[in-house]
């Protein structure tokens, strides 16, 4: 995985047409907007938190484009959680989630605000897409199967460790390039743009609707009732040139 | 300090514990009472909500909705009245919220004290002075010392506490003019939910003097005052030496939410003021809630929620703790068979 050329770009005329008005799209907001200063102290908050933990983008064990796509994935989640992190009850909803399962109540969950249900489908995904010497070599066995309170309890508990939230972003970034990776992309910035996305969003949406949802305005730092929405994969772009501007200069895990 | 945000949520209050209280809880067991009872494919829409149990607002607010995929029809629950259907979501957000636009203070999901910030007008400032770091607060000046490490006011802006440093010892103070002297690095401290104690964590025992005079000392002995120098220790505002503790750090002490006394962890042994309170395995502070008195305490986990007499109740979906009347009362919130919303009050 990930060790053969990424940037296969093999599009038709009109696909050409269609992903360079993307491009336009994303370099035109992406440039309009200054999401460092939007968001700022949480905008610095979240950068320095991914600096101070380069742990995070080691244990990701991805290739260099892999690895900032990755954070820059979940960068946005990042921001919000430091924004929301003092207001946060999520407690409750986790006992509920156990109690219940995720038909009941669904939620977001720690430092990348993952849900119960997008675990569960990479869980599954996991089982499903990947044999067992892929499963070796990426060195997390298969998760056991079925929903009941004693497993969706795991879950949680996996959930609540930044050491599994990461786990998951890892196999987020696997199971998309199973399940995308013959997409035609136009380039890095619209892959970035494509998984984060589907990440904010549900990956199991499929190219059409993730595509369609790329544009939205979504994204929000309120705990409720937000006044603006911006578009989680501008964000996640911005961020993701500020560590390829500061790759350039010097050399670091990220 | 109270949230501006308007939280869309199951905001329990004072009002529930009026309600438990007129149950007239036996001793031991809980009282229960049923606050909202859904109706058939009814459900509570947690994923916009805020579950919270809380000592001040003084309603109840509940948002369902009939559908599955949250396109209503929605209800309304507050103060005791049900109203809907509604066909929007904003029109339901509508009804529940009308006249609110703050939420109450919350206790959120940790149950160790996290304190809030200080009022702008009751920030420290650290100057160079007398030859040394001064801090100057409400009008007093605290030191001069050889450097100050650390400032910190109560939310209320009525105390600061510092850490501060000299050649030949360090210091821990308030600026009601408490301190403590040691030697040994101090780490980090925490203070009370009244602000009134407070702990500072430390490393090893020797002062910067102490420090420069060790490369005279022989190999040996070198080593050992190095390897002593590992040792942590915690020190109380008012005097009280705890350690020294080979494993121990900023997660290892705490206040709780719930009174002023000072907990800490060493190996599967919970201490409380200094003393042996108990054996927990590894407790998180977050989900350990002591009472006032001292001796009564629940710990939370998902599957449970524990008393320190042993009764176990199936896991709650939010926890109050507060005193009354001398006792301690427990206050929780669950979801009892997918349908009934039930608070449960154990005063102990």
């Amino acid at each position: 995985m990930f060790t053969r050329e990424r940037c296969r770009i093999r599009p038709s005329f009109a696909a050409v047409f269609v992903f360079a008005g993307f491009i336009v799209a994303s370099a035109v907001s992406a440039r309009a907007e200054d999401y460092a200063a939007i968001f700022g102290k949480k905008y610095a908050e979240a950068d320095r938190f991914l600096r101070q933990n380069d742990w995070i983008a080691a244990a990701l064990c991805l290739p260099a484009d892999e690895r900032r796509i990755a954070l820059a994935v979940v960068f946005p989640e990042v921001i919000r959680f430091s924004a929301v992190e003092d207001a946060i009850q999520v407690r409750g909803l986790k006992v509920l989630y156990i109690q219940y399962g995720r038909a009941y109540v669904d939620f977001s969950v720690g430092r990348f605000q993952m849900k119960p249900s997008f675990i569960e489908h990479l869980e599954s995904d996991y089982q499903r897409l990947f044999s067992a010497e892929e499963k070796a070599a990426v060195g997390i066995p298969a998760f056991e199967r079925g929903d009941t309170s004693e497993l969706r309890e795991n879950r949680v508990l996996r959930l609540d460790d930044l050491i599994w939230q990461v786990r998951y972003l890892r196999l987020f970034m696997l199971v998309m390039e199973k399940r995308y990776g013959r997409v035609a992309f136009a380039g890095i910035e619209d892959r970035l743009r494509f998984y984060a996305t589907a990440f904010n969003a549900g990956y199991a949406s499929g190219e059409p609707a993730l595509r369609r949802m790329m544009n939205e305005r979504r994204f929000h730092t309120a705990l409720l009732f937000p006044k603006t929405t911006y578009n989680y994969a501008d964000v996640a772009l911005f961020f993701f040139r500020s560590l390829s501007q500061k790759r350039s200069r010097r050399p670091s895990a990220i | 300090m109270r949230k501006k945000t308007a939280f869309l949520g199951i905001l329990v209050s004072s009002a529930l514990v009026l309600a438990g209280a007129a149950s007239s809880a036996p001793a031991q067991e809980p009282a229960r009472t049923v606050l909202y009872s859904l109706e058939p494919g009814e459900t509570i829409m947690y994923a916009e909500s805020l579950i919270a149990l809380n000592a001040e607002a003084a309603d109840v607010i509940l948002v369902t909705t009939k559908s599955k995929d949250d396109q209503g029809p929605f209800f309304v629950f507050r103060a005791g009245t049900r109203k809907g259907p509604f066909k929007a979501l904003k029109d339901a957000m509508a009804a529940a919220y009308d006249g609110r636009d703050q939420a109450p203070e919350k206790m959120g999901d940790c149950a160790s004290y996290t304190p809030g910030p200080a009022p702008d007008d009751a920030q420290p400032t650290t100057v160079e002075e007398k030859g040394g770091q001064v801090v100057q607060f409400k009008g007093k000046t605290i030191g001069p010392h050889l450097m100050v490490f650390s400032t910190r006011v109560t939310p209320d802006g009525a105390l600061a506490y510092l850490t501060a440093s000299d050649k030949n010892k360090a210091w821990f103070e308030c600026s009601d003019g408490r301190k403590v002297s040691f030697g040994g690095i101090p780490l980090d401290f925490k203070f009370s939910p009244d602000g009134k104690t407070a702990a500072v964590l430390v490393q090893g025992s020797l002062s910067m003097d102490d420090m420069e005079q060790l490369s005279k000392l022989p190999p040996e002995k070198m080593m050992a005052a190095y390897q002593a120098q590992d040792k942590k220790y915690l020190y109380r505002i008012d005097g009280n030496k705890f350690g020294p503790f080979d494993s121990f750090d900023s997660y290892s002490f705490w206040f709780p939410k719930t009174s002023n006394d000072l907990y800490f962890s060493v190996g599967d042994r919970i201490f409380q003021n200094g003393a042996p309170m108990m054996k927990a395995g590894s407790l998180d502070p977050c989900n350990f809630y002591p009472g006032a008195d001292g001796k009564s305490y629940a710990i939370f986990d998902y599957s449970n929620i524990t008393f320190n007499d042993g009764k176990k109740y199936p896991s709650p979906l939010d926890i109050l703790v507060y005193p009354e009347k001398g006792k301690t009362v427990f206050k929780w919130i669950a979801l009892e068979n997918n349908k009934d919303l039930v608070v449960y009050q154990r005063t102990m």
